[in-house]
């Protein structure tokens, strides 16, 4: 019996002895009108597909992920020559992680109770996980990661959107480029990969202090497909004011029980032959992917149990397209103020406020953080807390400006339960906590400017799409420089990060950021036109709640004595928060314009600049930059060899990969050398 | 076996083969279809590509998901005849193919499916294709117009709209990027056209499915010279 494929061969074969004119050829065309298959009613984009199987909110619990465990020694050592700077921070603490597939179970009801195939971490005793376990990281302690890949190899992995090659970014640390985790410095099943994370602060400089950062899936080409599929976890820098125990330092709530990380992912499901909910991927659309199902640490529309006291929560947008914009609401409405509480944000992006603000909303693009203190201890047991995202998105593009109300179980994310207080409750939120790092004019030896735009229906940089092999800007060792991103469109919105250090936002839209500007948008209200509600959301002359102006005039005096019952104190107050000065994204939404600073010391290399809707990084929105010796920067684009000789920097895994063991062994390991003293 | 859809399946299948080898196409109503349409059953992606009529540039026809991309590592990018100077991706094609010698055709296709299918029709297509040197495995794809335009919507879809801040409508269409697949396993990605062709036949074997790896955990990187090029060994 002929299969298809001896059909379609024969096809070939026949057909070109068939000598058609064009126009007995345009005719059988028209023929094919029958063979058609009409349009099946299956969307054309993920986002109109059929909505995922239900699941009632507020039923599965939060996940909280486990504190990463070090191990006492890695075997084979970490290789000191692999490493920039190693004997200078040497690795204080090893960690090995695993990265696995597995079933997860996103809510405790069917179909989703049957688990559904999720890629993830997993170390010491804990069972693998999405997000991963968290890093319990300290400033002056380096450490080493040996990340393992143990993920199924292609056609042999339930998660087939996925590539099982990965590339870990720890986004935003200050890290040499070998352990960055570039979209190049890609392992394979069966390999492992040394991270050596040296946890000093960028020049040494203690106000460039980091605090919430996460890892996540890199891939050239998959960081969409591979951080969907659960490549994500978080990694927390603490030092001698952010101690992690709100006993010392600045008090802020205790780690790990009270400091409590949440990822927002929006997930889409299937209903799978074996009556499972399984993750869905598009992999057609360039725009950006919306999913049905909010996720907090991959758990649908969770629960969480909190005592009437202060909490920490890290809150991080995971993508892959949405934006946030988080509000809350509470079972009370006796009073007003617990209602409708405020977020006490504290950082915005890795980096603490020089002071801490109240805030109506937190303003999340993909990729950015915000840690916040929620205080319920005005609560009683028994009462609820929820924590809504109104923000309204359509498509992948990004958000319309539209708020959506409460009500709009679109909006659900999290319930906070009120239980008993188990313990005093001992931490505080501090009046202050480090200035802005200096910005020096003198060191800046560069500008560019970058504008992101579309073409051919990929995304672009200055015209460019991803080339690992071309280095669009050579930047001076220890230099700075300033940068102008540009949204070259009307229409659409890129969250934009660049590895390695944080900027600090100059000017938005023309508008100078002044010191005293904490970034702000006036009250929501239902958009009118898109346009309109976007340039209230990101500025046109929105940035503008001056920090003296609110101090001085209206700024409302925050009486906790009598809704809290603690000591009064007065705090600024915004509407919403949107991530302050100082960031590692920048939130570009239509026709923006954005300046900033940023200085680059320490590391040598290759890094890389992205729109981190990882939708549009995968259809090419990235560049590539280097650290260069100081002098010997450059502005236009090179090949990298033509910048580096010899050999040209190139990843170890350019080669072609034996697709089958049979058909090569592939290179062996590195000879290991002795460990350092 | 035996119900209506296994009949309808074995008729398209003649109706394929007798469409290839002679060019007078039976039509579909004498052999009593009607316009319900089978959905390719079998593959990870049989749900999402869809399975459209097309007539290659040697006059060929075939189910496209069923006959050319079901079970196969594939390119596929959106290209025409007048816009192939602008978006050069047939060329960037061209540089690939030698680098393929030995699998293009065997187990990789490339597929190059016309926007402009009145005009790109099976001749052009087929001069086109032997002015490009396109050998066996390379496939310019052409057909009913409602066809092609559902499978470029599909294939490389987008929500529209996308407006310049000049206020020029951009070009939504993907000319410039390629889809590369396997669709035995389910995996896709894209790259854009004008990529180093090395690269993009590397693409291929990312997606190439692969046995487990054998033995102990072997060490994947950074590289052992790091602290050499970190010294900075610039030209």
């Amino acid at each position: 019996m002929a299969t298809r494929r001896d059909v379609l061969k024969l096809g070939l074969a026949a057909g070109g002895a068939g000598l058609l004119t064009a126009r007995r050829a345009w005719t059988q065309n028209r023929e094919l009108v029958k063979f058609l298959c009409p349009p099946d009613n299956r969307p054309r984009q993920i986002n109109d597909q059929p909505p995922s199987p239900k699941a009632e909110p507020w039923r599965a619990k939060l996940f909280v992920p486990p504190v990463m465990p070090p191990v006492p020694q890695l075997v084979p050592p970490p290789d000191p020559r692999a490493h920039q700077r190693y004997g200078e921070f040497l690795p204080q603490k090893f960690y090995e992680i695993r990265e696995q597939e597995f079933s997860w179970q996103y809510h405790p009801d069917p179909p989703y109770d049957k688990g559904s195939y999720s890629w993830g971490f997993q170390a010491g005793n804990f069972l693998p996980s999405t997000p991963g376990p968290t890093y319990q990281a300290r400033y002056g302690e380096p450490v080493l990661v040996r990340r393992y890949n143990e993920l199924p190899t292609v056609g042999r992995a339930k998660v087939n959107f996925g590539l099982a090659s990965t590339t870990s970014h720890l986004h935003n640390a200050h890290t040499a480029s070998e352990s960055d985790g570039n979209p190049v410095d890609w392992i394979d099943s069966g390999e492992f990969w040394d991270h050596h994370y040296a946890n000093f602060p960028a020049g040494h400089d203690p106000l460039q202090k980091l605090s919430t950062l996460w890892y996540h899936d890199h891939r050239l080409d998959f960081t969409a497909a591979n951080v969907y599929a659960g490549l994500a976890g978080f990694y927390c820098l603490f030092d001698e004011d952010d101690t992690g125990d709100e006993n010392t330092g600045w008090h802020l709530p205790s780690f790990p029980k009270y400091d409590i990380p949440l990822i927002f992912q929006d997930i889409r499901f299937g209903l799978a032959a074996d009556g499972s909910a399984q993750v869905v991927f598009d992999a057609w659309n360039t725009d950006g992917m919306l999913g049905d199902r909010m996720t907090v640490n991959r758990r649908i529309t969770p629960r969480f149990e909190v005592e009437p006291r202060k909490y920490r929560f890290r809150l991080l947008d995971g993508g892959p397209s949405r934006f946030y914009e988080l509000f809350l609401r509470s079972s009370r409405t006796d009073n007003r103020r617990l209602q409708y509480p405020r977020f006490t944000a504290i950082t915005g992006d890795g980096n603490f406020l020089p002071e801490p603000l109240d805030t109506e909303s937190i303003f999340l693009g993909v990729g950015q953080r915000v840690d916040v203190i929620l205080d319920f201890s005005a609560y009683k047991p028994g009462d609820h807390v929820y924590l809504h995202n109104r923000l309204q998105q359509l498509n992948g593009a990004g958000p319309t400006g539209a708020y959506l109300d409460f009500d709009n179980p679109a909006t659900n994310l999290l319930r906070f339960d009120v239980v008993p207080l188990t313990a005093p409750d001992n931490s505080r939120i501090p009046n202050q906590f480090r200035p802005w790092p200096r910005i020096d004019l003198s060191a800046v030896r560069r500008e560019r400017v970058w504008t992101f735009d579309y073409e051919g229906g990929l995304w672009t940089i200055n015209g460019h799409v991803m080339d690992p092999n071309r280095v669009d800007a050579g930047i001076d060792q220890g230099s700075a420089e300033i940068w102008t991103f540009r949204n070259g469109g009307r229409n659409w919105s890129h969250p934009i990060h660049s590895h390695f250090v944080e900027f600090l936002i100059l000017a938005i839209n023309g508008r100078p950021y002044r010191e005293s500007f904490i970034q702000s948008v006036d009250a929501p209200v239902p958009a009118t036109s898109h346009k309109a509600e976007l340039e209230a959301v990101q500025g046109q002359g929105s940035h503008k709640v001056e920090l003296e102006a609110v101090l001085g005039q209206g700024s409302h005096k925050v009486e906790l004595e009598s809704v809290l019952g603690a000591a009064a104190h007065t705090r600024p107050e915004v509407q919403s928060f949107m991530g302050g000065r100082r960031r590692d994204v920048a939130i570009l939404l239509p026709s923006d314009e954005i300046k900033l600073y940023m200085r680059w010391p320490d590391f040598l290399g290759k890094y890389v600049m992205h729109c981190h809707n990882v939708v549009h990084e995968d259809h090419a929105m990235m560049i590539r930059w280097d650290i260069v010796e100081p002098g010997k920067g450059f502005d236009t684009p090179r090949s990298a060899d033509a910048v580096y000789e010899p050999p040209p920097e190139s990843p170890p895994h350019v080669e072609i990969r034996p697709a089958n063991p049979a058909q090569a062994d592939g290179p062996s390991p590195p000879p290991v050398p002795p460990q350092e003293d | 076996m035996g119900d209506p859809g296994d009949k309808a399946m074995k008729d398209r299948r003649e109706i394929l083969a007798a469409g290839a080898k002679a060019v007078t196409a039976i039509p579909a109503l004498a052999l009593g279809m009607t316009d319900d349409c089978e959905r390719p059953a079998r593959g990870p992606n049989a749900g999402e590509i869809p399975n459209h009529v097309v007539i290659t540039h040697q006059g060929a026809k075939a189910l496209f998901y069923d006959d050319l991309v079901a079970g196969r590592m594939v390119v596929l990018h959106c290209m025409s005849i007048a816009t192939e100077p602008r978006y050069r991706t047939v060329e960037s094609l061209a540089r690939v193919q030698p680098l393929l010698t030995g699998r293009l055709g065997r187990d990789v296709f490339f597929y190059s499916l016309t926007v402009d299918p009145e005009r790109d029709t099976v001749n052009a297509l087929r001069d086109f294709a032997a002015r490009q040197g396109a050998g066996p495995g390379w496939s310019f794809l052409t057909g009913e117009a409602a066809a092609l335009l559902d499978l470029k919507e599909r294939l490389f879809s987008h929500s529209g709209g996308h407006v310049h801040g000049d206020g020029g409508e951009a070009e939504d269409c993907a000319m410039a990027m390629l889809r590369y697949g396997n669709a035995a396993v389910g995996l896709w990605g894209s790259v854009p056209a004008g990529s180093d062709p090395e690269w993009l036949v590397r693409r291929l074997s990312w997606v190439e499915a692969r046995e487990p790896a054998a033995g102990p955990p072997r060490r994947g990187g950074p590289h052992p010279d790091t602290y050499l090029r970190s010294e900075g060994r610039m030209s």
